[in-house]
């Protein structure tokens, strides 16, 4: 029975590479695991030491959504930090753990260049793992064509109110040769190198009264009083 | 909110471009690889390189979304000798080497503008 258990043990070992821990120690562990009674531990615990740097994306794309454990930065300055990782950036190893709180979150990015050591403490639970899933901003949700063109013409509409050079040039605007509007028209889609007209421009755009129910035609930005 | 201290022009070095950022610079070749490359392994296998290229695509674009996530948030940089500072996150560098940040909380006063080398951090948090 052991000796299977060490053989499908070993088995899992070879697939990832990067793990320092000699077989023998990992037996030695297992035995006691099994003593214990709570086998699922070795499974679980696993501890990776310089080796982080060197393992590959797929090991790192492995442990996303688990509880890890990270010691970064040198003597006599060492950190501790733990939480759930959220991902590893190939580029820079960077490691991104999240803690939850009541009210909210707390993100905690680790520079790969001072990372230490990793430990893997434990999957995350069902619940965990959806609140996990749902965490990154979701991908922009792209509007159809017709909903486009409507906030366009209401955007291009509300600055000629204001008397500001506006045209639309294909699915953007755009404002005194300097500044252009790309879709959905937001304050933030605004691009130019002019500070001030830039300045001005997301200002107007966000006083704009609701696109939705333009039923005062004499309310301008510039008189608004606030 | 504290008044900005005036922009601090600190003596050159001995190279151009001697606080670091020149990519020429030994300082720079010597700390500042820009990506990991591919591993042995994937070279010689194209099945696994296609794992792994998809492997490096998912982490990078879920840590370009937490980067698009940290702007205009504050942000606590702790740097090395125990500098802890405070500043609004503006953006990153593709190789996530140099941070831009304004309203930089720094020992000597606030800088309005600054750039953070990130081989000086050793880690960051914000809150969402």
């Amino acid at each position: 029975g052991q000796q299977r258990l060490v053989q499908c043990y070993k088995a899992e070992h070879l697939w990832l590479p990067c793990f320092l821990r000699t077989l023998a120690e990992l037996v030695q562990q297992q035995c006691r695991c099994l003593v214990e009674g709570s086998l699922s531990i070795i499974d679980q615990r696993t501890m990776m030491q310089c080796g982080w740097l060197h393992s590959g994306p797929q090991l790192w794309l492995r442990c996303v959504h688990r509880e890890v454990r990270v010691k970064a930065g040198k003597e006599p300055q060492v950190e501790e930090h733990r939480g759930w990782l959220l991902t590893v950036d190939p580029v820079s190893h960077s490691v991104v753990l999240v803690n939850f709180r009541e009210d909210g979150a707390s993100v905690h990015v680790v520079m790969g260049h001072a990372v230490e050591h990793v430990e893997v403490l434990r999957e995350a639970d069902r619940e965990m793992a959806e609140r996990l899933r749902c965490f990154l901003p979701p991908k922009t949700i792209s509007l159809d064509p017709e909903e486009l063109q409507r906030r366009r013409s209401s955007v291009c509409r509300w600055l000629q109110k204001n008397r500001v050079p506006v045209e639309e040039d294909g699915n953007e605007l755009r404002v005194a040769g300097a500044l252009t509007i790309k879709a959905p028209y937001g304050p933030e889609d605004c691009c130019s190198s002019n500070q001030i007209i830039l300045d001005r421009i997301q200002r107007l755009i966000q006083v704009q009264p609701d696109p939705h129910s333009e039923t005062d035609p004499s309310r301008t930005g510039i008189t608004s009083s606030n | 909110m504290a008044t900005p201290v005036p922009v601090l022009r600190l003596p050159k070095g001995p190279d151009p471009n001697s606080r670091g950022f020149d990519p020429n610079s030994p300082r720079f070749t010597a700390l500042c690889r820009t990506s990991i490359p591919t591993s042995a392994a994937a070279e010689s296998d194209p099945v696994q390189l296609q794992e792994e290229q998809h492997a490096r695509s998912v982490l990078r674009e879920r840590f370009l979304r937490c980067l698009l996530a940290m702007t205009n948030r504050k942000v606590h940089f702790q740097m090395h000798e125990k500098v802890n500072v405070e500043a609004t996150f503006g953006a990153s560098d593709i190789d996530v080497l140099n941070f831009q940040v304004s309203d930089l909380h720094t020992p000597i006063g606030v800088q309005k503008e600054a750039l953070i080398r990130c081989q000086d951090v050793i880690s960051f948090t914000f809150d969402i």
